[in-house]
């Protein structure tokens, strides 16, 4: 049994991290490859679409009239050529029920998308470092243990149902936002808050948990011995200690969120990918749902290879290998 | 028997039986999560013994509010009950949860101990795939799964199992790698145990604590991903009773009818929060920081 994990190189820093940020980008090329083949098993494992595209009311001759142009008389390699060949390309056939280019459909949903997900990793980093603050000055006084106990509850609201929730309470009793669709910047105040507040407590729990590591570690001790105050502490160094592990970790509940935009999507009718992917699903419209994973599982592994990046540069221990 | 030897084990007895009680209650999150979940899974029960079928219909009652008609919590747009479909819901959701976290954590944590006991390119080739799932975000396993297989619940419970059994995988192995450097694991195998017999006797049991741990904590999630599935049309459906489907009955109705929405999204957030209740208490048995819950 050979101890891979604790073999050290001993090379320049440089050199480390050159190999570091290749072998992430070869890691997030396995992944969208990996997409790619997932979406064309996909596509081959449901048969032909043309039965569902007549709603059937097709003749079987007419089935395979439609069968015969959009390939799937082929051999199952030259089908599998083509298809990886024309999605590198960014084509991925015509939107069945649509009839405009399947890419085009989903890119025109993916900003409103971004939009609500960045909109909600923002609200979730500012509710996660307020709450870590206090929590690192005021450790265990009333306040703490009460905002404590509401995260385990936050923890496990359904995005969803908090959706209706604020429906019901803003736009249904106080009349301040629209309910659905998308009309203007206040229309995106529900949906966010509905995505980012579910996913503020798993954020809150780690970086406090984080803090409070930092804190207690001897280099701190030294800066109080110095005569930081505790505020400084926290701010100047906790902090900035805390942050590569916290980008980590916000980068991989991205993967949750995709769920998470899909639900709360459905619920504010919002014009994002996941109205579009559940509609393409319900629809069984393959060449838009093999869009659709495509595209997020690639922004997913540019997300990750962004996260990584910059711990990268904010933390030396990963660069020079120590971690 | 001395008088003073009967005191001194009544002083014993009572005091094992106070002290187990105040660990527990010293263990607040755990203390609560096992109540909270000891109320919800007796009270569905009886409300679901009072009124055995949830799915039983009365149109000339739809859309009654909480409190008319004999309905306590009100009735849906079919006249269902949204009491009982809420009791049988917790019960569905329980059922779900208890399946998807026993089959996934069965499965991860034996790749998880394989991996982690062989190493070498076994272990290799187990952590490719596990990182290739891990960057393919679970909900988009499960729709390109939907559109080849009809929403069920045996088909959920299979499609969720397959999303969520990757943490467990990655936990054990972590584990089984410093466990099996141990003293006991040589010990075991110059003593002729086989392979099998160490995984399974000795670095099983080893592992058991943190799979627990991680089994509560991702059973609060099951039923988030089983209500929310169930709420788009991809989970369960009728006639079996989920708290999504009902809460997805009452969004059109949103204006008139509050009840259908509210009242089953708050027992979703119950149940939700008693495995987390009982995940964070049993995390600080077991000693294991934050950084756990994936």
């Amino acid at each position: 049994m050979k101890r891979m994990w604790r073999r050290r190189r001993e090379s320049a820093p440089g050199v480390l991290g050159a190999r570091y940020v290749l072998s992430r980008i070869g890691q997030g090329l396995v992944v969208v490859v990996g997409a790619i083949l997932i979406s064309f098993a996909l596509a081959n494992l449901t048969g032909s679409p043309s039965v569902a595209t007549g709603g059937g009311m097709l003749t079987a001759e007419q089935v395979w009239q439609l069968d015969e142009e959009y390939g799937y008389h082929d051999p199952l390699a030259e089908r599998f050529v083509n298809y990886v060949t024309d999605a590198v390309r960014g084509d991925f056939g015509q939107s069945y029920r649509l009839g405009a280019p399947a890419l085009d459909e989903v890119m025109a949903a993916l900003p409103y998308t971004l939009l609500l997900v960045g909109g909600a990793l923002i609200l979730a980093l500012i509710l996660a470092v307020a709450y870590s603050l206090y929590a690192a000055l005021h450790r265990d006084t009333a306040l703490d243990l009460f905002l404590r106990g509401a995260l385990v509850v936050m923890l496990g609201l359904p995005e969803f149902w908090l959706g209706l929730m604020l429906i019901l309470v803003f736009s249904v009793n106080l009349h301040l936002t629209p309910a659905v669709g998308y009309a203007g910047w206040s229309s995106t105040i529900l949906p966010i808050v509905s995505l980012g507040l579910p996913l503020a407590p798993s954020f809150a729990r780690l970086l406090r948990s984080e803090l409070l590591d930092v804190l207690d570690s001897d280099f701190v001790v030294v800066l109080r011995a110095k005569g930081l105050s505790d505020r400084a502490v926290v701010l100047r160094h906790g902090l900035l200690n805390a942050m590569p592990a916290f980008i980590t970790f916000a980068a991989l509940q991205v993967g949750y969120l995709v769920g998470g935009t899909l639900v709360v999507e459905a619920v504010f009718a919002w014009p994002g990918i996941g109205s579009l992917m559940l509609s393409a699903v319900t629809g069984r419209d393959i060449a838009v749902v093999q869009a659709c994973v495509i595209v997020l599982a690639t922004s997913y592994v540019i997300l990750n290879l962004i996260a990584d990046m910059v711990v990268l540069l904010i933390d030396p221990r990963v660069r020079l290998g120590r971690i | 028997m001395t008088t003073e030897s009967a005191v001194s084990t009544a002083v014993t007895t009572n005091g094992a039986r106070s002290g187990w009680l105040r660990r527990l209650w010293g263990q607040k999150s755990l203390f609560l999560g096992c109540s909270l979940a000891l109320i919800l899974i007796v009270g569905s029960f009886i409300i679901t013994w009072i009124r055995p079928d949830p799915s039983q219909q009365h149109l000339e009652y739809a859309l009654s509010p909480p409190g008319t008609n004999g309905y306590p919590f009100g009735s849906d747009p079919l006249g269902r009950d949204v009491l009982a479909w809420c009791a049988a819901g917790i019960q569905t959701a329980g059922i779900v949860s208890a399946a998807v976290v026993l089959i996934s954590a069965t499965f991860g944590a034996a790749v998880g101990l394989v991996a982690g006991y062989f190493g070498g390119w076994l272990d290799a080739v187990l952590m490719r795939i596990v990182d290739l799932q891990l960057a393919i975000p679970p909900i988009l396993l499960f729709l390109a799964a939907s559109t080849i297989v009809e929403p069920s619940t045996f088909n959920l419970i299979v499609l969720l199992s397959i999303a969520g059994w990757v943490p467990y995988a990655r936990v054990v192995r972590t584990k089984t790698q410093s466990e099996r450097e141990r003293p006991y694991i040589a010990a075991a195998r110059l003593s002729g145990a086989g392979h099998l017999r160490i995984l399974v006797t000795n670095l099983l049991p080893a592992v058991a604590s943190t799979l627990l741990v991680l089994g509560s904590l991702s059973a609060g999630y099951v039923v988030l991903w089983e209500s929310g599935l169930s709420f788009l049309g991809l989970g369960i459906r009728p006639p079996r009773a989920s708290l999504g489907y009902m809460i997805s009955q009452g969004r059109n109705l949103l204006t008139t009818s509050w009840w259908i929405v509210t009242l089953p999204g708050i027992a979703v957030v119950l149940v939700v929060l008693a495995f987390n209740l009982i995940g964070d208490g049993l995390r600080d048995r077991a000693g294991l920081d934050a950084r756990t819950d994936l």
